[in-house]
């Protein structure tokens, strides 16, 4: 509706004929159809596909999968980190590069990358390129470069917090060239994590906690999608296995075909929309 | 050939510009002195000084007892090439071909600069007025200065050091004319030949024009006759310029100097579309770009570009530049600005593409690249690669992206295997971090460890993977690297986090019990 605004603003709408209205059915036709043509100006979405993360996951999610072109936070400590590894060994599966932004703290806090770890999740590292910043202001700067340079698939920025200001900039960064960029808080807390009560430009929020493993000691996270535009908040359980005939070495062509995946373990149950619910 | 003398080089360096009306500053330097045996001795007077007798090798007391005021400062001959080659950088602006003067056995004090000007002269009005501006400009810094055109060096050197004015030409063919009057040592010749060839009464250098050689050289050795040759033009005598001129070099000079910054950058611009042009010309990508300022006060500040692959994209390299344009700074304005393709690799036209499809990444990671190492710095955009380790910190080695060249070990090569086939965790500490904790001995896992103040039960443990020091490398001090043998546990606490710890070392009866060590987080 702001476009239209500003058209309006800009007295062009005015200067259109005024289009001939048959009647009330067809109007209501007529007005969904700008409606939606407005809002995918608006919001570039629909022009990149979205990303499947686990079959029983992605219809939960509006866009059948994780949207390309966006931002999208993640918290919760090391288990986020894992979980964000696991998205991004699809996007490696797929041939895309990730461009890995953080500061000198996270890597000191949290531990550094580790390519060895990094290749069991499937995540060859010949696929990507860390920058280390010395500042959130360079990484913030680093990572708007990765998304609008059209050369990475995905573009991962380490910080605690971002302002809303610099969190716009990076959505708006993302739809020119439908990477996905995620800002990723993997310090170690204390205590349980909650849902953050902040504003964002992100379109979905999510707050990944470690949960007990099962006899198979495959990592297994509760995951809370805190917050969805266009959908509701919900929470799983998923667990990460590494694909059936997992390798390492890099010239064996199921070294990229099978990286393994998400699976959902169980649904936890459905929370009310726009919800900033504790768990 | 141009030989430029600076009579009084060391002290004109520390005295600076002259103020306008040509007054002296109080405090301004006017002798330097070298300490020789417990005694002080002159290194260099100034003008001034020297008319009133004072000499190198003077004790400074008898200076002092002549000029009781006098300004001394201990002489430094490493400053003093220092600075020279600072000026023969600003001699650059006559010509590319600029070299010390390196001649130390030479008889004349002083410092002086060769500048080889064929086919640079017409561009200052001819051989005559380029030498009149070089000693003008020069002197206008402070400097006393002679310079002199001949047809080889020796004849130049002579001409500056050894005629009144401070500019002499020596006319095409006039070399044998001019020397012949001269005394013997305007042919660069050690201070102890010349003694030797003045005892035998040979005082003019046309003395030895028509000796026969075969007795001076078994007298002399080779260097008396081939410095008369060399003089007389019988033998070449080539000069090493001193930085190698890249000839991928494009040069801006100015009416009038510039200081803004949008003039910098937009002269930039047109310097880059005219160098990658020429790159494009002979089919190579610039993979180092050196932009040069040069400042109307002399000094020439200069920004170093790398970039991870050839490049010749005027655009890309403006954007790597722009980074820096802000740093520069432009003083009392800029007098030319030039880019220099310091290190180029071949690079074949390639067809540009038709359609891009959308979606699809497009294009390759180097752009990018470059633009986050220029910034952020070479060092800190790297990739990961494995290395032949079983020690978890030594597996993965960071490489930084533009250190392409430097050698096949620091080299990152795609495709490389990782010598792992057990889980590793996705982050490792930067160093083993020290944790307290319970664990029953001799080789069970902990069943409680503290770590970072907060103590975690553990719930689950698996290992021990027990991980051997290499013995074929040296053992460091630190902590947890003296090799020793590593039990390498994964366990979860209660609430579910992993961790990866390792126990440093084994149980002995008679010994301290080993330490633990936190090294990595599983997800």
């Amino acid at each position: 509706m702001a476009l239209a605004a500003t058209l309006q603003d800009r007295g062009e709408l005015a200067s259109l004929p005024p289009a001939p209205v048959r009647d009330r059915a067809e109007r209501g036709q007529a007005l969904a159809r700008l409606r939606a043509s407005i809002g995918a100006i608006e919001r570039g979405q629909g022009r990149h596909a979205a990303l499947p993360l686990a079959p029983g996951l992605d219809p939960g999610l509006p866009w059948g999968g994780l949207p390309r072109g966006a931002l999208h936070e993640m918290t919760g400590g090391q288990a986020a980190f894992g979980f964000l590894a696991a998205v991004l060994s699809a996007v490696v599966a797929d041939g895309g590069q990730v461009l890995w932004c953080q500061t000198a703290h996270a890597a000191n806090e949290a531990g550094e990358l580790y390519g060895a770890g990094l290749a069991h999740w499937g995540i060859a590292p010949d696929r990507l390129v860390i920058a280390r910043a010395r500042n959130t202001q360079d990484m913030l700067w680093a990572m708007e470069e990765g998304l609008r340079s059209a050369a990475v698939a995905a573009v991962v920025g380490e910080a605690a917090r971002v302002s809303l200001t610099a969190n716009r900039r990076l959505q708006l960064a993302a739809e020119t060239t439908g990477a996905l960029a995620f800002l990723l808080d993997r310090l170690p807390r204390v205590g349980v994590t909650t849902a953050s009560a902040a504003t964002t430009a992100a379109l979905t929020r999510w707050r990944v906690s470690p949960a007990r493993t099962g006899s198979d000691h495959a990592p297994r996270w509760q995951v809370d999608l805190d917050y969805c535009r266009g959908g509701p908040s919900r929470a799983w359980q998923l667990e990460w296995r590494p694909g059936a005939s997992m390798t390492h070495d890099p010239h064996d062509p199921a070294y990229r075909r099978d990286p393994g995946g998400l699976a959902v373990v169980a649904e936890l149950r459905d929370r009310p929309a726009g919800g900033r619910a504790v768990a | 050939m141009v030989s430029l003398w600076l009579p009084n080089f060391a002290i004109d360096r520390l005295a600076g510009a002259p103020s306008p009306d040509g007054a002296r500053a109080p405090g301004r330097i006017q002798v330097t002195v070298v300490r020789e045996q417990n005694t002080l001795r002159v290194a260099a007077a100034d003008h001034e000084l020297a008319s009133h007798g004072v000499l190198p090798g003077m004790p400074l007391t008898d200076v002092r007892a002549i000029w009781p005021n006098v300004a001394v400062a201990f002489a430094d001959p490493a400053a003093d090439i220092a600075a020279l080659e600072k000026l023969a950088d600003w001699a650059t602006r006559y010509t590319p071909w600029v070299a010390l003067d390196g001649n130390p056995e030479a008889t004349i004090a002083g410092a002086g600069l060769w500048l080889d000007v064929s086919g640079c002269a017409h561009l200052f009005g001819g051989e005559a007025a380029l030498i009149e501006d070089l000693v003008t400009r020069l002197r206008w810094r402070g400097f006393a200065a002679r310079a002199a055109v001949a047809d080889t060096l020796g004849v130049a050197w002579a001409a500056a050091r050894f005629t009144a004015k401070t500019t002499s030409l020596v006319a095409p063919g006039g070399a044998r004319t001019f020397l012949a009057p001269l005394p013997i040592a305007a042919l660069r010749l050690p201070t102890t030949m010349i003694a030797g060839l003045e005892r035998l009464g040979l005082r003019r250098a046309g003395d030895l024009f028509d000796l026969p050689r075969g007795p001076l050289v078994s007298r002399f050795g080779e260097t008396l006759l081939s410095r008369v040759d060399q003089a007389l033009g019988r033998v070449r005598e080539p000069i090493s310029p001193r930085p190698l001129v890249a000839p991928l070099r494009e040069v801006m000079p100015f009416a009038e100097p510039i200081g803004r910054a949008e003039d910098i950058a937009e002269a930039a611009r047109r310097l880059l579309t005219r160098l990658c042009y020429r790159l494009q010309q002979d089919e190579l990508g610039l993979r180092r770009l050196v932009f040069q300022v040069y400042r109307v006060d002399g000094e020439r500040p200069s920004v170093r570009i790398g970039t991870s692959a050839p490049v010749r994209t005027a655009t890309h390299l403006f954007r790597l530049l722009d980074e820096h344009l802000s740093s520069i700074d432009p003083g009392f304005g800029i007098d030319a600005l030039a880019v220099e393709a310091a290190v180029v690799e071949p690079l074949a036209a390639a067809q540009l593409a038709l359609k891009r499809r959308r979606g699809v990444p497009a294009g390759s990671l180097d752009p990018l690249v470059d633009r986050l190492a220029n910034r952020l710095g070479k060092a800190d955009v790297v990739r990961l690669a494995p290395s032949e380790s079983f020690i978890p910190e030594r597996a993965s080695v960071s490489i930084p992206v533009l250190a392409a060249g430097d050698g096949p070990r620091r080299r990152w090569q795609p495709g490389r295997p990782w010598f792992v086939n057990r889980e590793r965790p996705l982050a490792l500490l930067s160093q083993p971090e020290p944790i307290e904790v319970v664990a029953p001995v001799p080789d069970e896992p902990p069943r409680l460890f503290r770590w970072r103040t907060v103590l975690h039960r553990v719930h689950t443990a698996e290992g021990p993977e027990r991980i051997a020091p290499e013995w074929w490398r040296p053992t460091t001090t630190t902590l947890f690297d003296r090799g020793e043998t590593r039990d390498y546990f994964r366990v979860e606490d209660d609430d579910g986090a992993r961790f990866w710890l390792f126990r440093n070392g084994l149980y002995a009866p008679d010994a301290a019990s080993p330490r633990w060590f936190l090294h990595g987080l599983f997800p």
